[in-house]
């Protein structure tokens, strides 16, 4: 097989955190190789697919209509017994992407640049010497082999073992993991096409909410993804709250299953430690994602460019110690980190709520306020309803139940 | 308290999303593609694993 004995950096993992650590590193001239597990870089997709317009512009992706498919102008909010609240601004704030080809992208944009990808390729476990992780074992197409690396970057998702392998403890307490399960429906009619929809509740969506990500129309019928996530531990199964509540859904019923996807997202136990001597974990393998809406996309590939930035500063120096690596951990806490942290705790709150008082909540909001108070992203209007609610005084007594 | 026993799995229903693996404290349950093997000299019996899966193929 084509590849060399030894690399600046060796990536565990073609998600979106790797293949932009591929690049960022290619573009710094960095050798450096990625290991995919699965035998296609962009599936299977473990993912609603939607990605707000602040992160192309924060990360400098242009989005090409092969894989930015649909634009989206904002969201529908459905409260429990189904009062709306829509939300829509004059620009579109996102759009829903066709992951498979977006990863395409950037697996090309990578090999391009001169990284070398590899998939079917499963890493195993890693190599060290001494306290040192200096590469890994992987397995492609039956055959075993090992490559070493200055930097083994584990971006492996939300699974994250070959960190753990490594001996920094990335495992995922229950609480902290939402359970996902999606179709891909077509031939149905959506009422809002051009927005995201999403609907609460906890009969349905334990903690979390189920989801219409609209991906596009043919013959006058719309197709995209519908899908729901819940608390890791409820007893029932994503599959089943999915399912159920599509049974209340006359319109969408009719339409085809074309896909079915299953996913797991870690929202909220951020890691206080993310690196260990000669590795860094990336993205869901690092707990990277917004503890509120579930989305990781954007936030793991702005933790790639950071992780970039370290490791060729370590590397120039030649100090490829734990020590000098966890920079990258406090440069991603004042960037991102300490933002979501704050958002673990609005979640806390929000997911206390109960259906009867979120009907309340919404009866005295309207989309105007959502829209004045969200100003930009697609995905805010949950943390917007929140603060709407801390300067409401009828509303704050009901919250007030729920700080404890 | 729960009984100790063993997740059961049924492989007809995996989706191979690996949030098994995710919650797993013991590193016990190994996915490569479209194979999920559980070891069970690893397997702590905490049941994390049957929890977290979105459509009960481990129970
Ligand atoms: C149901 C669901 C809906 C979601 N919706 C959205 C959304 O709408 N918007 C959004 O931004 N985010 C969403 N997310 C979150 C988003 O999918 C993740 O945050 C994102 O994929 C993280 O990227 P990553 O590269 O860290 O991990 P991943 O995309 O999971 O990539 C990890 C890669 O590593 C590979 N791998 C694993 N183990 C090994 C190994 N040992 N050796 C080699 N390769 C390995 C995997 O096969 C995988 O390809 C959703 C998640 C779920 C589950
Ligand atoms: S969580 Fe369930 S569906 Fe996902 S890989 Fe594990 S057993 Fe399979
Ligand atoms: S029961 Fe616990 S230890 Fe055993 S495989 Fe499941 S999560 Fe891992």
């Amino acid at each position: 097989m084509d590849f060399e004995k030894e690399y600046d950096i060796v990536i565990a993992g073609g998600g979106p955190a790797g293949l932009r650590t591929a690049i960022k590193a290619a573009e710094k001239k960095l050798k450096v190789l990625l290991l995919e597990k699965d035998q296609e870089i962009g599936s299977p997709v473990r993912c609603g697919e939607g990605l707000g317009m602040g992160w192309f512009n924060r990360l400098g992706i242009k989005p090409d209509p092969q894989f930015a498919v649909q634009s989206i102008y904002g969201a529908v909010l459905y409260s429990p017994k189904g009062k709306k609240l829509v939300v829509r601004f004059d620009k579109a704030s996102g759009y829903i992407i066709e992951r498979r080809i977006f990863e395409k992208f950037l697996a090309r944009e990578a090999a391009s640049k001169g990284a070398t990808l590899i998939a079917k390729a499963t890493v195993i476990d890693v190599l060290k010497e001494g306290e040192q992780v200096t590469g890994v074992k992987f397995v492609h197409a039956g055959e075993e082999f090992s490559v070493k690396a200055k930097v083994v970057v584990a971006a492996d998702g939300v699974e994250s073992t070959v960190a753990r392998k490594a001996g920094l403890n990335t495992t995922n307490a229950l609480y902290n993991v939402d359970s996902g399960y999606q179709y891909e429906m077509a031939g149905v009619k959506f009422e809002h096409p051009d927005l995201i929809a999403l609907y609460f509740s906890n009969k349905y969506a334990n903690r979390g909410y189920l989801w219409i990500f609209p991906k596009g129309e043919i013959n006058g019928k719309n197709y995209g993804n519908v899908g729901v996530g819940i608390l890791g531990s409820d007893t029932k199964t994503a599959k089943k709250c999915l399912d159920e509540w599509l049974e209340t859904q006359p319109e969408l019923k009719k339409g085809s299953k074309i896909i079915v996807n299953a996913g797991c997202i870690p929202v909220g136990g951020l890691l206080d430690k993310m690196t260990l001597n000669g590795l860094i974990a990336v993205g869901d393998a690092a707990h990277q994602v917004n503890p509120i809406h579930g989305g990781g996309m954007g936030i793991a590939m702005e933790a790639a460019d950071l992780a970039v930035e370290v490791i060729a500063e370590a590397i120039e120096k030649n100090d490829l110690s734990d020590e000098f690596l966890s920079q990258y951990t406090k440069k991603w806490f004042e960037l991102r980190g300490n933002k979501l942290q704050s958002l673990v705790k609005k979640r806390k709150m929000l997911e206390a709520i109960s259906d009867e008082d979120f009907e309340t909540i919404v009866n005295s909001l309207s989309g105007e306020d959502v829209l004045k108070l969200a100003g930009g992203d697609m995905l805010e209007s949950a943390k917007v309803v929140t603060k709407k609610l801390m300067k409401n005084p009828k509303l704050a007594t009901i919250l007030l139940k729920y700080l404890k | 308290m729960e009984e100790k026993r063993f997740p059961e799995f049924k492989p007809e229903l995996c989706m191979y999303c690996a949030g098994c693996v995710a919650v797993c404290p013991a590193l016990a349950l190994n996915l490569n593609e479209t194979k999920l093997e559980l070891n069970k000299e690893k397997c702590i019996k905490c049941l994390a694993c049957t929890k977290i899966c979105p459509v009960g193929a481990l129970r």
